[in-house]
C-alpha cells in the first residue's frame, strides 16, 4: 500500500500530532555533460518524496517533528511519522510556536511551465550540446571546453491539517558553459552560465560563444596595483555574494535571533538611494515565481529595500506568528552548501525572485563611467562570509582592468574585503541589462550589472 | 541486491558493453540545535537505484527514488536511451581499465547501531555539547551544534560481475561558537566524526571539542585587522590540511588532469615542490572520514603516492581515466549516492610530517603570520590559484606569538606555494571535512602537520 498526503496527514494525527503537514515534490530532470569538447554523458532522473511535519501541543506553546522518505510504502511512512512526533515530544516547548499556515486563498500561478520541456528527449540536449561545442571552439587557442545542459519538470504539492491543499507544475532549462584557452604559455579561463523555466536553446549557444569569448581576453593577465577600484560586478557574482550575505541576513529566523545586522534596521537607510530590491514571485519564466510557499502560504510582490530603505524582512509562517505580522510567504527548503531535494528538507526562509531594479543604458554605457576601475564576473569564496558581521573577503574571479571607460587588460589576481549591507551604500550605478540568474532551488536573482563604488583591492 | 542485479541484466539484454547499479537505502538523522533550542531534527529514510550504462564508449546514467518494477525499468530505458544518443557523436571512446571483479560483503565495525539509537538520545548529546561550549564565558553569544549520522545498507552490482554488499555507518558533530562584546564577534567552528556506531561519540569527545570552540572564539575578540602582503606563514593542521586538498588533491584528480583543468597536467616525475613536501590520497586510512575498502566502481582502493619529496609521482583515477592515462586504477571514483554517478574523488588527503617541532618553526621567523583554521577555500586547479580564510591568525614578531588577527585569508598560486614550503613539524594531525565537485558531496579527511610557507600573500581587510 502506497501513502498519499490525505493519508499521511491523518496517519499522524492518529500517531498524536496536533496538526500536520506533507510537503512532496516529484521532479523528472535529464542533463548532459560536456567534456573535452565533447558531449560526454547524459543523465536521467527521477526523485520523489515526502517531508512530513508535525507539531504537537503542549500547556504552553509547541513543538514540531521532521522526517522524510522516498518510499511510500506504509511500513517506511509510519516509521517516519513515529520518528517525527516522538521528536516533537522531545522537544522544549517553544512558546512562539503557534500553528502551521492557516488556509489562505491562493494566488495565481505565473508563466513557469513550458510544455515543450517533459516532451524532451536526451538526443534534443545532445543536439543543443553540439551547437554550443561549436560556437565555443570557432578561437584556435580554445584548449578546453565543458559545460552542461538540463532540463526538467515537476510537480511541488503540499497539504496540511488544517485544510490547505494545492499543487503547481514548472519546468526548468539551463546550462553553463566554462572554456579554457591556451597561447604562448598564458591560459586564460571564461564561463557563462542561462536558466530560465523555459526552454531557450538559442540562448545557450550564446553562452558558449560568450565563455569562448571571455576565455580568449583572459589570455596574458596583468597584476593589478592594490589600491580604491570602482568595481563593475555581472550578475553571477552579484547572485553569489548576495546569497551568502544579504538574503541570509533579511531572513526574519535569523534577525529575531539578533544574528544579522539588520536586526531593528526596519525603515533605516541601509543601502543608496538608487537600490530598490523586491522580492517577486509572479515574474513570468523566472525560475523562483511560485503561488504559494513551501508552508502553503501564498505569495506575493513586496520590496524588501525601497529607494535604501528596509522595508521587510522575510517571513515564513512561524517568524511571523511570533512577532504577530503578516506572513510574507517565504518559506522556504534548501541549503547552502551542496545539494538536498527539497522534501528532505525542513522549511527555512529566502526569497522568490530577488529582482534588483534597473538603472538606464547597457552593460558597455555602464562600463563608459568608470574612471578608475574593474570588471568582476565572479567570486570565489562567497560563501566564506561572515553573516553576522557582514564582514567579506574574496577572490575575484575573471577580471578585466577599466581605465576611462574602457576594459584595457585582463588582471591576473586580486582579492576584495568589504562588508554586507555596508556596501549596498557603495552601489552607485546600475545598467539595464537585467538578468536572471539561479541562487539555489526555487531562488533567482534578476539584476542588472551593477557598480560599487571605491571597494579596497588587494592584488 | 536483487534490484540492482536485475537493472544490469535489462541493460546487458538492450545491448550495453558495461552497466552497474547501485541501490542504497539509507537511514540519517541531522540535528542542529542554537544554544538550547532545537532548530533542526530531520530523520530521512532514503532509497534509490542509480544505474550507469555505457555503449559503444558512450555513457548514460539514470537514477530513480522509486524502486517500484516500473519505475525500476523506466530509469534503466532512460539510461540506455541517453547513452546511445550520445554515442552517436563521441569521438573519443570511453573506456575501463581492466580489473579482476569482486564479490565481498563489508561491514563496518559498528557497537551500537545508528538506527537502534532512539532520537531522544541524540538530542540529549546535542544540547550536552552545547551547554558545554555556552557555560565557558559569559561572551559566549551563540553556539550552533549540528549532530549528523547515517547507516544502512549499499549494494553494487556490475555486467562484470562484481558484487559488493556494504553496510556504512557514519557520524559526526560540529560546533560553532560565536563570542561578542560589544561590536566585536569571533567565530571558531570545531568538527570531528568518524566511521563506525553511536559508541563513535565517546571516541571524539563532543564536550572537549565544544569547550575549545568556544574558548578560541574568545580569544578572537582580542584580534584586530592584519595589514595585507607577503609574509612568512606558518600553517596549523587544519588549514594545510585544507591546503593539501582544495590546492593540491583536486589539481591531482585525474579527470583535471586529462582536461588541463589542472596546473599538475604532464608533471609526473617533475619537481612540484621542495624535498620536504610528501603527500598521499589514502583510501586506506584507518577509520578515516574518507576512508573505502572498495571504490563506488567496486575497484580496490589503496594509499596513493601523490608527491614523494617534491617530485609528482601519481593522480588519483577511476577505471575511465586509469585507461586512458593507461595506469592502473587507484580506486579514487566516489559517488555522494545512488542518485549521483561516481566521479574522481580524494579520500583522505595529507601531507606527512616533518622533523621538527612547532617552536623550531617559529625560530628565525622576523616578521610573519600564524593562520589557525579555515573558514573555507576555492581553488582554481587550471591557473593553480587558491585563496583560504582562516580562523584565527596570529602575528609572529622576531620568532614570538604577540597580537590575534582576524579575518585573515591566505592566497596565492599552488606550485610556487609547495616550493615556498620550508618547514614542517612533528605534529601530524588529520581532519574531516566534506568535499563538493560536479554537484556531489562526499565526506574527506583533510591532514597535515604545522607547516611554513616562505613568501605567501596575505589579505585582510
Amino acid at each position: 500500500m502506497s501513502e498519499t498526503l490525505d493519508s499521511a496527514i491523518k496517519r499522524c494525527i492518529r500517531l498524536g500530532a496536533t496538526q500536520a503537514e506533507v510537503f512532496k515534490t516529484d521532479e523528472v530532470g535529464m542533463n548532459i555533460v560536456i567534456e573535452k569538447k565533447q558531449v560526454k554523458l547524459g543523465q536521467v532522473k527521477r526523485d520523489r518524496g515526502m517531508g512530513i511535519r508535525v507539531l504537537v501541543k503542549k500547556d504552553e506553546g509547541a513543538s514540531t517533528g521532521f522526517s522524510y522518505v522516498t518510499d511510500f510504502s506504509r511500513t517506511t511512512v509510519t516509521e517516519a511519522v513515529e520518528k517525527a512526533v516522538t521528536t516533537a515530544k522531545v522537544k522544549r516547548a517553544d512558546k512562539d510556536l503557534k500553528s502551521f499556515q492557516e488556509k489562505a486563498r491562493t494566488s495565481k500561478v505565473a508563466n513557469i511551465f513550458d510544455k515543450r520541456i517533459p516532451r524532451t528527449d536526451p538526443s534534443d540536449l545532445i543536439e543543443i550540446g553540439r551547437s554550443m561545442l561549436e560556437e565555443a571552439c570557432k578561437d584556435s587557442r580554445v584548449s578546453t571546453v565543458s559545460g552542461s545542459v538540463h532540463a526538467g519538470f515537476g510537480e511541488t504539492s503540499i497539504a496540511n491539517s488544517l485544510g490547505i491543499s494545492g499543487s503547481y507544475k514548472s519546468t526548468a532549462f539551463d546550462g553553463h558553459m566554462y572554456v579554457v584557452t591556451e597561447s604562448g604559455g598564458s591560459v586564460g579561463v571564461g564561463w557563462e552560465t542561462h536558466s530560465s523555466t523555459h526552454y531557450e536553446s538559442e540562448k545557450l549557444v550564446a553562452v558558449a560563444g560568450y565563455a569562448a569569448e571571455t576565455a580568449v581576453r583572459q589570455l596574458n593577465p596583468r597584476p593589478l596595483e592594490p589600491g580604491t577600484y570602482d568595481v563593475v560586478v555581472d550578475q553571477d557574482g552579484l547572485a553569489d555574494l548576495f546569497m551568502n550575505t544579504l538574503v541570509q541576513q533579511v531572513r526574519a529566523d535569523l534577525a529575531q535571533r539578533n544574528q544579522s545586522p539588520l536586526t531593528g534596521k526596519i525603515g533605516s537607510e541601509i543601502a543608496s538611494g538608487n537600490v530598490t530590491l523586491m522580492d517577486d514571485p509572479t515574474v513570468p519564466k523566472a525560475l523562483g515565481s511560485k503561488p504559494f510557499d513551501s508552508e502553503g502560504c501564498p505569495t506575493r510582490q513586496r520590496p524588501i529595500v525601497e529607494r535604501g530603505i528596509l522595508r521587510t524582512f522575510l517571513h515564513n509562517s512561524y517568524t511571523a506568528n511570533k512577532e504577530g505580522i503578516e506572513n510574507t510567504g517565504n518559506s522556504m527548503r534548501y541549503i547552502m552548501f551542496g545539494t538536498r531535494s527539497e522534501y528532505a528538507l525542513e522549511p527555512i526562509i529566502g526569497p522568490h525572485n530577488l529582482v534588483l531594479k534597473p538603472g538606464k543604458g547597457g552593460r558597455d554605457d555602464l562600463i563608459r563611467e568608470v574612471r578608475n576601475g574593474i570588471l568582476v564576473r565572479g567570486f570565489i569564496g562567497a560563501h566564506t562570509s561572515n553573516v553576522q558581521s557582514g564582514d567579506f573577503s574574496l577572490a575575484l574571479d575573471c577580471v578585466f582592468r577599466i581605465e576611462n571607460g574602457n576594459l584595457t587588460f585582463p588582471v591576473k589576481q586580486a582579492m576584495i574585503g568589504g562588508n554586507m549591507p555596508g556596501i549596498l551604500g557603495q552601489i552607485r550605478l546600475a545598467a539595464a541589462n537585467t538578468r536572471q540568474v539561479t541562487m539555489g532551488p526555487g531562488m533567482a536573482l534578476i539584476s542588472p550589472t551593477i557598480m560599487i563604488e571605491k571597494l579596497t583591492v588587494a592584488a | 541486491m536483487r534490484i540492482a542485479e536485475k537493472a544490469v541484466s535489462l541493460c546487458e539484454r538492450l545491448g550495453a558493453d558495461y552497466a552497474d547499479a547501485r541501490v542504497e537505502r539509507t537511514y540519517s538523522t541531522d540535528i542542529r540545535l542554537m544554544k538550547d533550542t532545537f532548530d533542526q531534527v530531520a530523520s530521512g529514510a532514503d532509497q534509490g537505484l542509480g544505474i550507469r550504462v555505457l555503449y559503444r564508449g558512450a555513457w548514460g546514467f539514470g537514477s530513480s527514488t522509486s524502486l517500484g518494477l516500473s519505475d525500476v525499468s523506466r530509469t534503466v530505458r532512460g539510461a540506455f536511451k541517453a547513452a546511445k544518443a550520445t554515442a552517436r557523436h563521441t569521438k573519443e571512446k570511453a573506456r575501463l581499465a581492466e580489473i579482476s571483479p569482486v564479490k565481498d560483503v563489508v561491514r563496518a565495525t559498528v557497537k551500537d547501531p545508528m538506527e537502534s539509537v532512539p532520537i531522544n538520545r541524540k538530542m540529549k548529546l546535542a544540547l550536552q555539547t552545547s551547554e558545554e561550549a555556552t557555560k565557558v564565558d559569559k561572551r559566549i553569544a551563540s553556539v550552533t551544534v549540528t549532530y549528523s549520522d547515517s547507516s544502512g545498507e549499499t549494494c553494487l552490482a556490475t555486467s562484470e560481475g562484481a558484487r559488493l554488499t556494504g553496510r556504512p555507518s557514519r557520524g559526526s558533530i560540529v560546533i560553532v561558537a560565536v563570542a561578542r562584546e560589544g561590536a566585536k564577534v569571533g567565530t571558531i567552528r570545531e568538527r570531528n566524526g568518524m566511521q563506525a556506531g553511536f559508541e563513535l561519540f565517546e571516541r571524539i569527545d563532543p564536550l572537549g571539542l565544544a569547550r575549545r570552540a568556544a574558548e578560541k572564539a574568545v580569544k578572537l575578540l582580542r584580534a584586530v585587522p592584519v595589514p595585507s602582503g607577503r609574509f612568512t606563514v606558518i600553517a596549523d593542521q587544519k588549514l594545510a590540511g585544507v591546503f593539501a586538498h582544495e590546492a593540491v588533491g583536486h589539481a591531482s584528480e585525474a579527470d583535471h588532469v586529462i582536461t588541463g583543468e589542472s596546473v599538475l597536467k604532464d608533471k609526473v616525475g617533475k619537481r612540484v615542490g621542495s624535498d620536504l613536501v610528501t603527500m598521499y590520497d589514502d583510501s586506506t586510512y584507518p577509520d578515516g572520514w574518507g576512508s573505502s575498502q572498495y571504490d563506488s566502481e567496486g575497484v580496490p582502493t589503496k594509499k596513493r603516492l601523490i608527491i614523494e619529496k617534491g617530485f609528482l609521482r601519481g593522480y588519483i583515477l577511476n577505471r575511465e581515466t586509469a585507461a586512458e592515462l593507461n595506469l592502473d586504477p587507484n580506486g579514487g571514483a566516489r559517488a555522494q549516492s545512488f542518485a549521483y554517478r561516481p566521479v574522481v574523488r580524494m579520500s583522505n588527503t595529507y601531507l606527512t610530517a616533518g622533523g621538527h617541532s612547532f617552536e623550531e618553526l617559529l625560530e628565525g621567523v622576523d616578521s610573519g603570520v600564524y593562520l589557525k583554521g579555515s573558514r573555507g577555500g576555492q581553488v582554481d586547479t587550471t591557473k593553480g590559484t587558491f585563496q583560504f580564510s582562516a580562523e584565527e591568525g596570529v602575528l609572529i614578531e622576531k620568532g614570538q606569538l604577540t597580537k590575534p588577527l582576524s579575518d585573515v585569508s591566505l592566497s596565492g598560486l599552488t606550485l610556487e606555494t609547495l616550493v615556498n614550503i620550508d618547514g614542517l613539524a612533528n605534529d601530524f594531525q588529520i581532519n574531516i571535512g566534506l568535499c563538493g565537485k560536479a554537484g556531489q558531496v562526499v565526506a574527506t579527511g583533510m591532514g597535515s602537520p604545522h607547516i611554513r610557507i616562505k613568501n605567501a600573500v596575505v589579505g585582510g581587510k
